[in-house]
């Protein structure tokens, strides 16, 4: 098992797209950060929490958008690793188990995607000091909001990698992590969010400030539920499945 | 009788409507450099995936060192170097790096990754990104993933596909260097009969998914119908006296030619001289090798 690990780890090495994708969530904050120093006042006038303000200007776009289509990039990433060049076949004609494969391999992307939230807050809270925020720092809210952000993407990651994984080629999960993901913000404001897992992560990151968002804890039932039932689809097929 | 290495029984595979395998009954003896010859589309990588576990039979089994490989997967798999139809890599690594994926797996010292570097003459390049690699050394890469940890039994899909001359005859030499090398058992699959003809010792001959023949290479030379040429006095009596005598016999620039599938030449011989015929020329032309492999494929070559 660590084994298979290191090995897969090995070959994310060089791999300068994936990384960029993992870090792509600074340049949102940076965005997020001049937004709100350039229309500071609008933002803080009310003697709004200007920790909350930073937060919410980074966190709508990320949301919504980057974090989706981050996490359909990184799967898909990962998947083209094996995809291209012939090497499903001579992976899998080594001694190795199949179940470890790709049960690793969606750890990684997972772990991946996880480092992708934490550069979040990291950077969220950088920013915060750099604009020099004099209220101290909102570590309860700065955590748990996007951990929670994050086991409500669970349906994203496991849907994604495992269409990735199913399908040789990339443009297909891209396709379908890209179009499902646009629509998401106005699925959102419906009363049919809850069979749009793309909702969910917009729920568990603005619900709370946003009362339109305040949909409860259901998500956090239903979101690791989804990732079990799409991974272990996925999983069945790929244990029974020809390599060509 | 030997020890097999590969061994199937009726293994069978459809597509669909599609049987691209046909009760395939393979059998490969230990130390054999054996060609797996077939044209486009005759089920060489199909049945070189079911012989890896990447395809599941739709009947049939393949052991290997007699053993199932659906039952026994890894522990035969440890023993099997494959490279099927193109080379495998990973393009952002390094062919060092590649390597040490195999050892990491088979759980191998270092000093192997050098030695299979120098078999396939990569220690030079070791530290460049496959990326950057032409297709020979691509190949030659993927042959050192065969070979790493002193495997038993080498499966090579179409190993010289696509390279020029100059790296066919590469890749081909070092092939046949192999079983002195490593001591390994070779499975070799081609469309191109002179290259099976310059490696292999045995041979197994598919098409439209069946195993036409399976035997040594001079066993297969010896198949087909053979030909004699006969120069003899009075030529047009010769020619009908072989003709009553149930002989196929043909007439060309002042020759007699007769073809069968067995023919003794020394019989042919002395009915004619009995008869009285002044035989000047008595030879047997060798068919060649390409003919046999045409004939018995009904004249499709890929
Ligand atoms: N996954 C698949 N689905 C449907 N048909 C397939 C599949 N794989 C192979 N075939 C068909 O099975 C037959 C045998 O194919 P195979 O690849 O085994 O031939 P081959 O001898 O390796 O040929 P080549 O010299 O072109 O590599 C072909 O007719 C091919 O079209
Ligand atoms: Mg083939």
């Amino acid at each position: 098992m660590r084994n298979i690990f290191g090995i897969e780890i090995l070959k994310l090495k060089n791999s300068k797209a994936l990384w960029i994708v993992t870090l792509a969530p600074i340049f949102m904050v940076v965005q997020g950060a001049l937004n709100l120093m350039r229309y500071y006042d609008l933002f803080t006038g009310q003697g709004q929490n200007v920790w909350e303000q930073l937060y919410s200007q980074s966190m709508i776009f990320y949301v919504s958008i980057l974090l989706p289509i981050l996490i359909s990039i990184v799967m898909t990433l990962i998947a083209r690793i094996e995809n291209t060049n012939n090497n499903w076949k001579h992976y899998l004609s080594l001694p190795i188990d199949r179940e470890k494969v790709y049960g690793i391999k969606f750890i990684i992307g997972c772990m991946l995607v996880f480092i992708n939230i934490l550069v979040l807050i990291s950077s969220i809270i950088i920013a915060g000091k750099i604009l020099g925020i004099e209220e101290s720092i909102p570590y309860m809210d700065l955590l748990t909001k996007p951990m929670a952000t994050y086991i409500a993407a669970f349906p994203i990651m496991a849907i994604l990698y495992v269409s990735s994984i199913g399908f040789a080629h990339m443009a297909i999960p891209l396709g379908i992590g890209i179009g499902l993901t646009l629509p998401a913000m106005i699925v959102a404001n419906s009363k049919f969010w809850i069979f749009y897992p793309w909702t969910y992560p917009i729920m568990a990151a603005l619900g709370g400030d946003m009362e339109i968002f305040n949909k409860g804890n259901i998500i956090y039932i239903v979101s690791p539920m989804l990732l079990i039932l799409v991974f272990s689809f996925g999983y069945k097929r790929f244990l029974k499945r020809d390599i060509i | 009788m030997s020890e097999l290495v590969i061994e199937t029984k009726g293994l069978t595979k459809e597509f669909g409507s599609l049987t691209a395998v046909k009760d395939l009954n393979l059998k490969v003896k230990k130390g054999a450099l054996y060609g797996f010859l077939g044209a486009n589309g005759a089920g060489k990588s199909t049945t070189i995936r079911m012989l890896l576990d990447l395809v599941k039979p739709t009947r049939g089994n393949a052991y290997l060192f007699n053993k199932d490989i659906r039952y026994h997967r890894k522990e035969i798999l440890r023993k099997v170097g494959a490279m099927v139809e193109s080379p495998s890599y990973y393009e952002n690594l390094t062919a060092y790096e590649n390597l040490e994926i195999i050892r990491r797996i088979l759980k191998l010292e270092r000093k192997e990754i050098d030695k299979a570097l120098e078999i396939v003459n990569l220690s030079k390049w070791k530290d460049k990104r496959v990326k950057t690699f032409s297709l020979g050394m691509k190949q030659r890469l993927g042959i050192a993933q065969a070979l790493m940890g002193d495997r038993e039994l080498l499966i090579l899909d179409e190993p010289t596909n696509g390279l020029d001359p100059a790296g066919v005859r590469e890749i081909r030499n070092l092939i046949i260097s192999l079983p002195e090398i490593t001591g390994a058992t070779v499975l070799i699959s081609s469309h191109i009969l002179s290259e099976i003809e310059l490696i292999a010792d045995h041979v197994g001959i598919i098409h439209n998914g069946k195993l036409l023949f399976q035997g040594t290479l001079e066993e297969l030379k010896e198949m087909g119908n053979r030909e004699i040429a006969i120069k003899a006095q009075p030529l047009l009596e010769a020619e009908k006296f072989l003709r009553n005598k149930g002989y196929d016999v043909e007439m060309r620039e002042g020759r007699l030619y007769i073809t069968a599938e067995r023919i003794n030449i020394e019989e042919v011989n002395r009915e004619m001289v009995l008869e009285g015929f002044g035989v000047s020329h008595l030879s047997e032309n060798k068919k060649k090798l390409e003919e046999v492999f045409l004939q018995m494929t009904g004249g499709i070559e890929g």
